[in-house]
């Protein structure tokens, strides 16, 4: 069986995209056939890390929902010789007019679920990451109700403590059997004990990873995958922590 | 400043320091400049002494004050009419003493009650009241009273009572103004400057001073310049002193100038030496003159003082709440508003479709783990 891992966040700009794209390829490094789907349809955006150009993406996540091919046909497998497992990516298509067809028809959210247990069959996966749509919406809950890991993604922000919080609270009511909380861009003057204690104390939830503002993370600006570039830099380090985490 | 009370040993030689520091500089003043008085010249610094150690040490130091200036009195007497029986002297010397003991007190109460236990040089509001309040009104007052003591003892002569009257009161002010100023600006100890280049600044500052007070007052000058008035020479040197030292260099530079200046009037050099005026009136017109520019500069230093304290204060400030911002984030809480996420979690989880949901997610678990078995 596949574990499904879902990677959500309650707000936008909490570096999803990156924390998917990177523990996928670390788990991807242990030898497993890995696939990640991008249902954030309205704004795309992981497929840029692995190098999936615009004309190289012919076939999408929208195509399979709008009944225009198998997923599996809309998977992409990711070339990268340093990984010893298998990526494939399922990404979304980033066409001004499919967007907005999402934005002003919605789709089946059943089709997805369909969709991914089509895709772990098809592919043989060992994982499939899910890479959310901020906040809570039917797409979002589903992806959740059908996870075995939920990695919950939050910026050390009010805002986000909040929204974390409802969506913590959903998580459990859908009884997710793995809930890992990250704290991502962590300013580097805070108490990072502290912080982790806190969050702890404050979800009930353990704090798998924390992420500080890193600046070379900046500038690769989702130019790459940052744990191959950076095999030896902390952020990839407790990205290995989370990854072994996931797995476990 | 130094209110703390002393052993006894240590507050007898105080005392007694404070009498001799007094008799000696006393002693140089009247020697070197006799006045129409035996013990009191044309230029007195040791008003300011005894303002400035009250001043620093506390009003106990008065019985030194009183000890000073009544041996010198009386000793003076002595040397001018050793005829004169030891009683009357001895009240004579007594009464000026008495006299100077509350001319110090009068200037020390007016300081404690106008300007508080700061240093009266550290505002420029608080420079006006040294001037003008603890210089001027006890150096009127005790100038009244020594006059009316050595008129009463048959010294002075009623045509000159006011002559007098008007010389002391301007040595008295003067002196309270140059030697007093100069004597609280250096108290403050550690004198820290900020390493040996400061140090060399300061002496090279010394240097200059001493050059140029040589031309405008000395006999450098006047081989070249006769009697020019060149004091203006001096103002880039006191400006020198006021930006770079702060009150501690105005009051070297006005201690220096007033020297040079005293000194050189009284042989005959530098611009106050007038023809028409008599040598007493020419000391007298240099002492207005080294009052007026003390009191402008230390007007300036203080300003100039305030204004770095300010800025000093405002980063102080700035650093302070940059700090506790600091702190404030280090401590970032995590607060949840559990009414608020209780009503949007029941906003999510009381619709069908949640329903829906988590009796599939059940199922597909159910499954799952039948599967794994």
């Amino acid at each position: 069986m596949a574990t499904i891992v879902s990677i959500h966040s309650f707000r936008g700009g909490t570096g999803k995209s990156n924390v998917t794209a990177n523990l996928a390829t670390v788990i991807a490094g242990g030898g497993k056939r890995v696939g990640i789907v991008d249902t954030d349809i309205q704004s795309p955006g992981i497929h840029v890390i692995f190098g999936l150009g615009e004309q190289q993406i012919t076939r999408s996540l929208n195509d399979y929902l709008w009944g225009r091919c198998p997923i599996a046909d809309a998977a992409y497998q990711i070339a990268l010789p340093e990984v010893a497992g298998t990526i494939y990516l399922v990404p979304s298509s980033i066409k001004t007019g499919e967007i907005t067809r999402v934005l002003r028809e919605g789709y089946d959210v059943g089709l997805l679920n369909d969709g991914f247990q089509s895709l772990i069959e098809k592919l043989r996966l060992d994982y499939l990451f899910i890479d959310t749509h901020p906040g809570l919406n039917e797409e979002t809950l589903l992806s959740i109700a059908i996870s075995d890991v939920l990695v919950l993604i939050l910026r050390p922000d009010q805002q986000d403590f909040q929204g974390t919080a409802v969506t913590v609270e959903v998580a459990r009511k859908l009884e997710v059997p793995k809930l890992l909380l990250v704290l991502n861009k962590a300013m580097k003057s805070l108490d990072f004990a502290a912080l982790r204690e806190q969050v702890n104390l404050a979800y009930r939830a353990p704090v798998a990873a924390l992420f500080p503002f890193s600046e070379e993370m900046a500038e690769l600006g989702s130019r790459g995958l940052f744990c191959l570039r950076f095999p030896e830099h902390p952020f990839t380090k407790e990205m290995r922590s989370l990854a072994k985490q996931v797995v476990d | 400043m130094g209110d703390a009370r002393p052993s006894r040993g240590v507050y007898l030689t105080e005392v007694a320091l404070t009498a001799a520091l007094y008799l000696l500089t006393g002693y140089l003043s009247a020697s070197w400049l006799p006045g129409q008085f035996w013990w009191v010249g044309p230029v007195w610094p040791p008003t300011g002494l005894a303002l400035a150690l009250v001043w620093m040490r506390g009003w106990r130091l008065w019985p030194g004050i009183l000890l000073g200036n009544a041996i010198g009195a009386g000793w003076a007497w002595v040397l001018n009419r050793p005829a004169d029986s030891p009683v009357a002297i001895g009240v004579f010397a007594a009464l000026l003493g008495l006299c100077e003991v509350a001319r110090t007190w009068l200037a020390l109460w007016i300081l404690r009650r106008t300007v508080g236990a700061a240093n009266p040089f550290d505002r420029s509001q608080d420079v006006f009241k040294f001037y003008v309040l603890a210089a001027f009104v006890p150096s009127v007052m005790n100038a009244s009273l020594g006059v009316l003591v050595y008129y009463l003892a048959g010294v002075a002569e009623t045509k000159y009572l006011f002559h007098a009257w008007q010389s002391w009161t301007v040595s008295e002010v003067a002196g309270t103004m140059l030697a007093g100023s100069t004597i609280i600006c250096w108290a403050d100890w550690p004198w820290k400057l900020g390493g040996v280049p400061r140090w060399l600044e300061l002496i090279a500052l010394v240097v200059c001073s001493f050059v140029i007070n040589m031309i405008v007052f000395g006999p450098w000058g006047f081989v070249a310049f006769g009697r020019y008035p060149l004091q203006f020479l001096l103002q880039p040197l006191l400006l020198w002193g006021i930006f770079r030292f702060g009150r501690r260099g105005t009051s070297l530079v006005m201690a220096l100038m007033s020297i040079a200046g005293i000194v050189g009037t009284e042989f005959n050099y530098g611009p106050f030496v007038v023809d028409q005026l008599s040598d007493e009136q020419q000391l007298l017109l240099v002492q207005l003159h080294l009052g007026v520019t003390g009191l402008v500069a230390f007007v300036l230093t203080a300003l100039l003082h305030q204004r770095q304290a300010a800025e000093a204060e405002l980063i102080r400030n700035f650093e302070q709440r940059e700090k506790e911002l600091r702190r404030e984030v280090r401590r970032l809480r995590v607060e949840i508003d559990h009414s608020r996420m209780k009503r949007e979690v029941a906003e999510i989880t009381e619709t069908d479709y949640f329903h829906e949901l988590q009796r599939k997610a059940r199922a597909l678990r159910r499954r799952a783990g039948d599967n794994g078995e």
